[in-house]
């Protein structure tokens, strides 16, 4: 009797044991495919770039060691630090107007009825949809020097004497291209702010509602602490997108007057495809990284603080 | 008291949204009139409404400008990408959280870190693995190819924290009743997560719909297979005073997009609620 039962338990556990194994090795192929695609054309590359910014290599000749000397070069070229330059300004205007239109369009959205909502939640996500480069184009529209939009309309009101060449100067076409990149992505930085807020549970505003607390109120002290993580997240994928703006200025100034509104991005593939300074170029792809990475960090660490479970 | 101060502030809000909604709908609203409109009308009013419906601006478009050909590329590379895009994702991420993947939460965290990466810092590598692969040589695999490489980890993401909300006791009924693990993902799985795989599908679409950096890389070297992004930039290059072709051109490549989103809006709200994305 006692070893039979014995038999018994032992034949389940290694019945178990067989179906995990089994488990395992069918993971293992459902995986595979996913892996080597990551592998080919991520991970290889990453290394690979790494690798190479330390080498000098033109296409041709032999691939050269070079140590830090790409970097060295990089560093001290005038047109590279200011594509940098550019890269954070647009960042960091691009960050401030999608971050702020965005969340101000989800905590307003939540006070309207359903079907208003939906309305513009519709309106305001569309700009997300569009290609950035198609966006650049439309704004073109708008801001060309003869016949754009803003023009005539400045000059309709009679404020003719505001006429600017908007994307014809290098500072104005900047604070153009950041502010037109932040307003595209704020409808990212809205929905996911909605789908935040629509995940938290109602009970926590009914103590509100009894105590009559204002919205404000309810905003400040219940929704943005509670969203905290979410916010957090958009910070870090707004600075990220906006430091690798390439399609917008692409579109709207490919880069000019000169050189005068190129981004890192533009600057890696002039150095790779126009110049065949591939290790340059490689380095710069590195360096890119490396501040994408500090500005998400950074961002992360002026927002910390506990966050609440709910 | 208090009620009339909380419908003063609603009034303002909606106020607000509706400048702000009338400023975000403009640019794509004015470039449907431009659309229809000659160029001699343009000029002599932008702000007026096209004088009768032509459509010799499209004709234009399609004909002089081949954005029909780049719309057929375009549309080619997206369904290709996408389709390849949701096979692997989907196997991937069911054995991630739902089969005994050794160090499966390590892969995930691996699989984020990846996800934040810039694709725009690992180009040069990638254009020799692509050139080494004679991918440059095809008309397509060029850009599909990388293209599913860089979606994959973010769509494994978002579909293994869906599969995780699965409860794994519905799996090891199928699994008891005796079917297999294909057969358990397809017939069980794949049913509940329509609004998930619609988020992935529109994310996904979007970027390889407009993506151009890469696209421009990869056809560096050829005539052919060049997407709507490049053929745009390339047309308004070619017709910089042509305001109302450049407007159609527009519209080729936008008018998809609303209808994508209009037909999935709703699955697409409910799966990034259910995905979690919360950072």
């Amino acid at each position: 009797m006692d070893s039979y039962d014995l038999f018994g338990l032992e034949r389940g556990k290694y019945m178990k044991r067989k179906k995990i194994k089994k488990q395992t090795i069918i993971g293992l192929i459902f995986l595979f495919p996913a892996a080597a695609f990551i592998l080919i054309f991520m991970i290889i590359p990453l290394i690979w770039n790494f690798g190479l910014s330390f080498f000098e290599w033109n296409g041709n000749s032999a691939v050269q060691f070079k140590g830090f000397d790409n970097f060295v070069t990089l560093l001290t070229t005038k047109a590279v630090t200011s594509s940098i330059t550019k890269s954070i300004f647009i960042a960091l205007v691009a960050t401030v107007v999608a971050m702020g239109l965005g969340i101000v369009y989800a905590l307003f959205l939540y006070r309207l009825r359903r079907r208003e909502q939906k309305i513009f939640r519709f309106i305001f996500f569309s700009p997300a949809m569009l290609p950035l480069s198609v966006v650049g184009v439309l704004f073109i529209f708008v801001f060309a020097n003869d016949s754009g939009i803003l023009n005539s309309l400045l000059e309709a009101i009679g404020l003719g004497s505001l006429r600017r060449a908007w994307l014809g100067e290098p500072q104005l076409s900047l604070w153009v291209i950041a502010i037109v990149q932040g307003w595209r992505q704020s409808g990212v930085v809205m929905i996911l702010t909605t789908t935040a807020i629509l995940g938290l549970p109602k009970s926590l505003f009914e103590n509100g509602i009894l105590e009559g607390t204002t919205y404000w109120e309810d905003v400040k002290y219940i929704i943005l602490p509670l969203i905290k993580s979410s916010v957090n997240l958009l910070l870090s994928m707004m600075l990220m997108s906006g430091f690798k703006t390439y399609d917008m200025v692409y579109a709207m100034t490919k880069g000019g007057p000169g050189e005068m509104t190129y981004t890192v991005p533009m600057k890696i593939i002039q150095l790779g495809f126009s110049y065949n300074r591939y290790g340059e170029a490689a380095a710069l792809g590195t360096i890119l990284t490396v501040i994408a990475t500090v500005l998400i960090l950074l961002s992360r660490y002026s927002m910390r603080g506990e966050t609440y479970e709910y | 008291m208090n009620i009339k101060k909380i419908n003063i502030s609603v009034g303002l809000m909606r106020l607000f949204l509706i400048a702000m909604a009338i400023f975000s709908i403009f640019p794509i609203i004015f470039s449907i009139f431009t659309s229809f409109k000659t160029n001699k009308e343009f000029y002599k009013n932008i702000w007026a409404f096209p004088e009768e419906l032509r459509i010799e601006n499209y004709i234009t478009a399609i004909t002089e400008g081949k954005i029909g050909e780049y719309a057929v590329n375009s549309i080619t590379i997206s369904v290709v990408s996408l389709t390849i895009v949701l096979l692997v994702s989907i196997l991937a991420a069911y054995a991630l959280s739902r089969l005994r993947i050794p160090g499966a939460e390590l892969l995930l965290l691996i699989l984020i870190l990846i996800q934040i990466l810039p694709t725009e810092s690992i180009i040069i590598p990638e254009y020799m693995i692509v050139s080494k692969l004679g991918l440059l040589q095809t008309k397509y695999w060029a850009m599909i190819l990388p293209y599913v490489g860089w979606l994959l980890p973010g769509t494994i993401i978002i579909l293994a924290n869906f599969f995780k909300t699965i409860p794994l006791e519905l799996l090891e009924a199928a699994r008891i009743d005796g079917a297999s693990e294909l057969r358990t993902m397809v017939k069980i799985i794949i049913p509940l997560m329509k609004s998930s795989i619609m988020t992935c599908l529109v994310f996904d679409f979007c970027f390889v719909w407009g993506e151009l950096m890469w696209a421009q890389i990869a056809t560096l070297v050829k005539e052919d297979g060049i997407p709507l992004t490049i053929g745009l930039l390339n047309f308004k290059g070619l017709y910089t005073t042509n305001w109302g072709a450049t407007a159609a051109a527009i519209c080729v490549i936008t008018v998809p997009l609303y209808a994508l989103f209009i037909f999935t809006q709703k699955y697409f709200i409910e799966g990034l609620t259910a995905g979690g994305v919360k950072g």
